[in-house]
């Protein structure tokens, strides 16, 4: 009888241990708005400034030309069932430049769009195992998180790391 | 009383030494300027590590005209390299023994090609931000390592206008090789700073 404050005191530490251990045993698991991390992504959006620069550049330098030709067109000389042959040159000249730019474009697109998820899952990475988590989601709105409590939500602080990490800090 | 005044004026000579600036002889700057890990900015990417270190000019001419060099020779080396801002790069596989021109080369064609960027084009995607200046890279020189090195190391140098002690600056290498799109390194201008001042013996 005067053993069971002891074997009270000891089931007590026991139970506690097993709950402790339970809890931390947990897998650290959170979630964030794919769509908004990568539209928030300053990478994400110094290259797609960059690439709107190089467009409209190129536009120009296609209106400049589309307006050649509709000059060339609009004069009483011309004849639109047998064009001069500056004038041919000048439209093979437009459609070949439109349709490079057009290729260019999508090329640097997802080359971009391949370095910027390349260092985007460096950083998340990075970001997940500094802080100890087991699982980072990512929810696009398409099915792959159907739904997660909003305190497990790390957008603000996921953006907010992986922003000081490309700048170089 | 006495021993309570020693301590308290030991206390305060501690304090004044350890807010003056300290200095050291050209040897010691240098090993403080090798262990200093305030100087260094690294980015791990997919497969490959990089590196940027800073070098303060003072460390670049001593590695140039000998830790023995006078404070005159001294001086007017550093008077000629004014403008200069030097760091140190290295690009280093995450793992495995090979080097950065050899790491997912397919082919000999395809290894020449990586050899001949490292070695002669790297510097042509190199800035460097300096307050509201982007410097091109004026100097980029590949250290020989002969492949018996895992990493590929480069001498880095950038000229522009002077800026105070202490200015943060960012070095961004825009890497076409790995496809990693710019590089970022933020190399803080307080870890200059830190570094002792040169004290040259007066014999």
């Amino acid at each position: 009888m005067k053993y069971l404050p002891i074997i009270n005191t000891a089931l007590l530490v026991v139970v506690l241990s097993i709950v402790a251990l339970t809890a931390f045993d947990k897998p650290k698991m959170a979630y964030v708005d794919l769509g908004t991390v990568f539209n928030e992504f300053a990478m994400q959006q110094e290259l797609s400034g960059q690439l709107e620069q190089l467009n409209n550049t190129r536009q120009v330098q296609l209106d400049s030309l589309e307006v050649n030709l509709q000059r060339m067109a609009s004069l009483p000389e011309f004849n639109p069932e047998a064009p001069n042959t500056r004038f041919l040159q000048l439209r093979q000249d437009y459609l070949q430049r439109k349709e490079q730019y057009e290729q260019d474009s999508q090329r640097l697109v997802q080359e971009y769009d391949k370095q910027i998820w390349t260092q985007l899952n460096q950083y998340l990475n990075d970001f997940g195992q500094k802080a100890n988590y087991s699982f980072v989601f990512g929810a696009n709105g398409q099915g792959s998180v159907m739904f997660a409590d909003a305190e497990l939500n790390l957008t603000k602080e996921v953006i907010s790391y992986i922003n000081e990490r490309y700048e170089g800090k | 009383m006495k021993a309570s005044k020693f301590l308290v004026l030991a206390l305060l000579g501690g304090m004044l030494l350890g807010c003056s600036s300290h200095t050291s002889d050209p040897v010691g700057y240098c090993e403080a300027v090798e262990q200093a890990g305030d100087l260094v900015a690294e980015k791990a990417m997919e497969e490959m590590i990089y590196q940027v270190r800073q070098v303060p000019r003072e460390y670049q001419v001593l590695q140039q005209l000998g830790v023995s060099t006078s404070q005159q020779a001294f001086d007017q080396a550093m008077q000629e390299s004014t403008g200069i801002r030097y760091f140190e790069m290295r690009l280093r596989p995450r793992m495995g023994a090979q080097g950065a021109a050899q790491k997912g080369v397919g082919s000999q064609a395809a290894w020449q090609e990586r050899d001949q960027y490292l070695s002669y084009n790297l510097g042509q995607h190199l800035r460097l931000v300096v307050g509201n200046d982007t410097l091109p890279c004026s100097l980029a020189h590949r250290v020989a390592a002969h492949d018996m090195t895992p990493f590929t190391s480069y001498w880095l140098g950038f000229e522009g206008p002077e800026v105070p002690t202490g200015t943060d600056v960012q070095l961004i290498y825009n890497d076409p090789f790995f496809n990693h799109g710019p590089l970022k390194f933020m190399l803080p201008g307080a870890a200059l700073e830190a570094l002792p001042t040169i004290q040259f013996s007066e014999s």
